[in-house]
C-alpha cells in the first residue's frame, strides 16, 4: 500500500516535529531541489534504507514515518532514548552524505 | 531541499519499509518474515465498479458521484474518494476470525482507519487496514494490475479480489461498506478471504 505524500497516514503534528531533525540534515543553499520528483527520492531513500542495518532502517521509519517519540521508538526496539538519539543522529548525517553521493543535495 | 520534500517522498515509499517497522522486534524475539511482507496492498473501488466506468468519460457524472473510485496510476491502482465524507466518527474495527494460529501482533494508525497486523508463530502476517476517509483526500496507490482480478461479494457487498499468481505476491480482498473502505491481505486461497472479509466486526 503506497499512500500520496500529501494525504499520507503519517501526516500529523508529531510528524511536523520530526521533520524539523531533517531540515539541518537536508537543507543546502545549492540544493538541486525541484530538479528530484518525489518517486525518483523516494527510490533513492529506500536505497538508502537497504544500506542500514535492520536495527538503524526500522528506528529511521518509526521516526520519520510513524512520527514515533524516541521513547516510543526505545520501547519499541529495546534500547535506550539515548541510544535511539544517537543512532538517530548518525543515520541523519549518512542519509545527507548519501544525498550528495546520489547529487540530490551538492 | 526540504523537509517537504523529504516528507512528499517518505510518502512513495515501499510498503516493505513499513511493514518491517511495524513488525520489528528485538534480535532475541526475532521473527522469520514470510514473502507476504512484501506484498503490496491493494486498496480499490469495491462497490462502484459501474461508476468508475461511467466515470471514465463523463466529467459530469464525475462531479456528481460520491464514493471511492479507482483509477490506474502506471503499475498501480489509485484509489480515492469522490465527495464529501460525512463520517465524523468512525467505527473501530478487528478481524473477528483469523486462521488458527494468529494473533494480533501490532496496529498503527491511518487517517479515518486504522491498519492492524496479525501474524502466527511461523512469522505468516495477515493485514487488515480499514478507512472512513474522514480527514479526506485520502489516496491509496494499489499493486494490483498484475494479480488475477476477481468479483466477489462481502456479506452481499461487492468486493474485488486480487489473487496472487507467483509466490512473490500476497492475495487480497477490499470491498467498501457505506464510506469505509476494507482491505484484506493474507497467505490464503479465495475462500480463506471470504470468511476474513465476512467476520470482522467493530470493536467494543
Amino acid at each position: 500500500m503506497r499512500h500520496r505524500a500529501n494525504t499520507a497516514m503519517k501526516r500529523n503534528g508529531a510528524y511536523d516535529v520530526a521533520m524539523e531533525e531533517l531540515e539541518h540534515c537536508l537543507a543546502d543553499p545549492v540544493t538541486v531541489e525541484g530538479t528530484v520528483e518525489a518517486k525518483t527520492l523516494a527510490r533513492i531513500i529506500e536505497s538508502f534504507l537497504d544500506t542500514l542495518s535492520e536495527e538503524n532502517r526500522v528506528i529511521f521509519m518509526r521516526r520519520y514515518w510513524f512520527s514515533d517519540s524516541y521513547a516510543d521508538i526505545a520501547k519499541h526496539t529495546g534500547m535506550t532514548e539515548k541510544n535511539v538519539s544517537v543512532r538517530l543522529t548518525r543515520t541523519r548525517k549518512q542519509l545527507r552524505e548519501y544525498l550528495i553521493e546520489k547529487e540530490v543535495l551538492v | 531541499m526540504t523537509a517537504n520534500i523529504f516528507s512528499d517522498a517518505m510518502g512513495e515509499i515501499s510498503e516493505k519499509y513499513i511493514m518491517e517497522a511495524v513488525s520489528y522486534q528485538p534480535k532475541k524475539k526475532h521473527i522469520v518474515w514470510p514473502r507476504v511482507r512484501s506484498a503490496a496492498a491493494c486498496f480499490l473501488l469495491a462497490v462502484l465498479l459501474t461508476g468508475s466506468a461511467i466515470l471514465t468519460f463523463s466529467v459530469e457524472a464525475r462531479a456528481a458521484f460520491f464514493g471511492w473510485v479507482r483509477e490506474q496510476y502506471e503499475v498501480f491502482y489509485e484509489y480515492f474518494f469522490e465527495g464529501e465524507a460525512t463520517v465524523t466518527d468512525p467505527e473501530k474495527y478487528e478481524l473477528g476470525w483469523v486462521p488458527e494460529g494468529y494473533t494480533l501482533f501490532s496496529s498503527y494508525e491511518i487517517p479515518g482507519g486504522e491498519g492492524l497486523v496479525y501474524t502466527d508463530e511461523n512469522g505468516h502476517m495477515v493485514s487488515f487496514t480499514y478507512t472512513s476517509n474522514t480527514s479526506g483526500g485520502t489516496v491509496f496507490f494499489v499493486d494490483g494490475v498484475d494479480y488475477k482480478q476477481k468479483s466477489v461479494t462481502v456479506n452481499g457487498c461487492h468486493a474485488d479480489m486480487y489473487l496472487a499468481t507467483d509466490s512473490t505476491q500476497t492475495s487480497s480482498i477490499v470491498w467498501t461498506s457505506d464510506e469505509t473502505l476494507f482491505y484484506i491481505a493474507a497467505p490464503l486461497d479465495e475462500d480463506g478471504l471470504i470468511t476474513m472479509a465476512e467476520n470482522i466486526r467493530a470493536k467494543e
